[in-house]
């Protein structure tokens, strides 16, 4: 199977990041920064804040799920005229430690082939889609409004299960990823399914980003399997494993960055952007309140 | 608040297992997890030897449970009863009765206390239900396969079952007579509104005949691969639910899914051959 963890040159279907910090009662944007093809650039966050049911980031919050935007909507004008660039579709993602609300991270997608849903558990303990967007990827939309998955099933009922980030690349290959692409122009090439949440012991919901080959969500994705315990004494994080299998010198002072946040990381300059990216972010996912994996996007 | 009738059948992290001298217990199915609605009918479709006549067994109490939990509105199985009606592929007749005769063998068990002429009521009710009201003093020798698959479900249904299991009742029927009997089946289960769960290999028998389809991955360790909803309103109409626009994607979905099980079949078996070589300590395969 091929990595997808490789530095490609191509545009990326993330072109927006806006990152969200709580701030006793409210939300403040802590940065935001629009992806040119050659280089980040930051715009001014005019020391914004957000109560909870505002905004995308807000909205967010108060539903303790992630948010989808798409079409006609006064947030993705807003981001691209701030911006200065074309936004098909927005996201905001709450980031938890356990019950405790750290960050929204907002992310804008760029018009290309791909998809986000959002699986929530119902009345059966069964995943099923509650949002989604899609481009693309017409007749997988249509099917998957129909597929439901139980514990342990499939990509979404994996991350469900074990309550951690998991990425495939090449789903249309791989078995553990169920659902066919066949009918479709695009074929997504990465899949990566996100936990929100950690609810009485599970996540609330799991968030899955497709992306194709043509336009990936970011140059590079890759998800850095921690030891959590290492945290236990105020020791850095130390790198265990992680989904390609391979550890490189940039992922360990993401992690020590990580380890002394504690919290959503968005950075856009520094000894983080390795050399060939314009900029990247980390998301942390908790075990008892340590950190247990964080899943790191350069774009 | 669930309402018990939303998990009328609860089939939470089952799994069946059976010895291995040379290792590890060898796990046929593991953690499989459906809840079925009251008056569902579910399908249950994947490759031959997945597993599914062994989950449809274990809830008919006929096999037990290695481990996890099986309860029919609330209440645990713990063996076979009249509760959970099961017809299988072969019809299961005793040859030296008449249909009506076979049909009351269960008759009997269920209805205790009614009189002789209610219980040949009864059969002879259901008998007249799956189109068998001239054949009821026919021994079985004397009738077709089809027919004799018909007996097996009047015999099934007439125990007012509050869960009826086919275990590929259809399997050795020809086309024609399969579809027939589908629309017998169909009829009745939409008249009684009997919680069903129909076990199938037939991608377009699951779609005509299911409210939900149960896809399993290949064993061993089969388990839910996922679920599909069929939006399909009932009573059905095989007609319509063919010339329905969505028909297709639903077929292509279950086939897709059935051919990427087929493609890592060989894959799958290999890890699993690799673990159970593997100690008892050594950590267990993620699967998705």
């Amino acid at each position: 199977m091929t990595s997808k963890n490789v530095a490609v040159e191509s545009a990326t279907l993330i072109n927006y990041i806006e990152l969200w910090t709580l701030q006793r009662e409210s939300l403040a944007l802590e940065c935001a920064i629009a992806l040119d093809p050659q280089s980040a650039r930051t715009i001014d966050t005019n020391g914004r804040t957000l109560g909870k049911g505002e905004g995308l980031a807000g909205s967010a919050w108060q539903q303790e799920n992630p948010v989808i935007m798409q079409g006609a909507s006064a947030f993705i004008d807003e981001a691209s005229t701030s911006s200065g660039l074309p936004i098909k579709a927005m996201i905001a993602i709450p980031v938890y430690r356990d019950f405790t609300l750290l960050n929204v991270l907002v992310l804008g997608l760029s018009p290309g082939n791909g998809g986000l849903e959002i699986w929530t558990r119902d009345d059966r303990d069964e995943l099923s889609i509650s949002g989604s967007y899609y481009e693309g990827l017409k007749a997988f939309e249509f099917i998957s409004q129909y597929v439901r998955f139980p514990k342990g099933a499939g990509l979404p009922g994996s991350s469900w299960k074990t309550g951690r980030p998991r990425m495939i690349d090449g789903p249309d290959k791989d078995p553990d990823f169920i659902r066919s692409f066949d009918r479709d122009k695009s074929t997504p090439t990465q899949c990566i399914g996100l936990p929100i949440s950690r609810q009485y012991g599970f996540p609330a919901s799991i968030l899955l980003m497709l992306s194709d080959e043509g336009q990936p969500l970011a140059k590079l994705t890759e998800i850095l399997h921690c030891n959590p315990k290492q945290t236990e004494a105020g020791e850095h994080l130390k790198l265990v494993d992680t989904h390609s299998g391979t550890a490189r010198p940039w992922m360990q002072p993401i992690i020590e960055s990580m380890s002394h946040h504690g919290s959503a990381m968005v950075f856009a300059e520094g000894e983080l952007v390795p050399p060939g990216y314009r900029c990247g972010l980390a998301m942390p996912f908790f075990a008892d309140e340590r950190i247990e994996d964080v899943f790191v996007m350069l774009l | 608040m669930i309402k018990p009738n939303n998990r009328y059948v609860e089939i939470v992290n089952l799994t069946k297992a059976y010895p291995n001298p040379f290792g590890r217990d060898i796990e046929v199915v593991k953690d499989f997890n459906m809840i079925i609605r009251k008056g569902e009918i579910v399908s249950v479709i994947g490759h031959s030897g997945c597993g599914k006549s062994t989950v449809l067994t274990m809830l008919a109490g006929l096999n037990p449970i290695s481990s996890g939990e099986l309860a029919v509105e609330g209440r645990q199985v713990s063996g076979p009863g009249p509760d959970r009606a099961v017809v299988f592929q072969s019809p299961c007749l005793l040859p030296w009765m008449t249909s009506l005769q076979n049909v009351m063998l269960g008759v009997k068990q269920v209805y205790p206390h009614a009189s002789k002429q209610e219980k040949r009521q009864i059969c002879e009710y259901y008998l007249n239900l799956v189109g068998l009201a001239d054949s009821m003093n026919k021994y079985p020798r004397e009738m077709s396969g089809g027919m004799q698959q018909r007996v097996g479900v009047a015999g099934a249904i007439a125990l007012k079952p509050q869960v009826l299991l086919l275990d590929e009742p259809f399997g050795r029927l020809d086309s024609l007579t399969r579809m027939d009997l589908q629309d017998v089946i169909l009829e009745i289960l939409d008249r009684e509104k009997i919680t069903t769960m129909v076990i199938t290999h037939d991608v377009d028998e699951a779609i005509y005949m299911a409210d939900r389809i149960c896809m399993m991955t290949n064993g061993p360790e089969a388990t839910v691969g996922q679920i599909l909803e069929v939006p399909f309103a009932r009573p059905r109409n095989r007609a319509q639910v063919l010339d329905h626009e969505n028909y297709y994607d639903f077929r292509f979905a279950l086939i897709s899914f059935l051919e990427k099980q087929e493609h890592s079949k060989e894959s799958h078996v290999k890890a699993i051959e690799e673990k159970l070589r593997a100690p008892e300590s050594a950590d267990e395969l993620v699967t998705a």
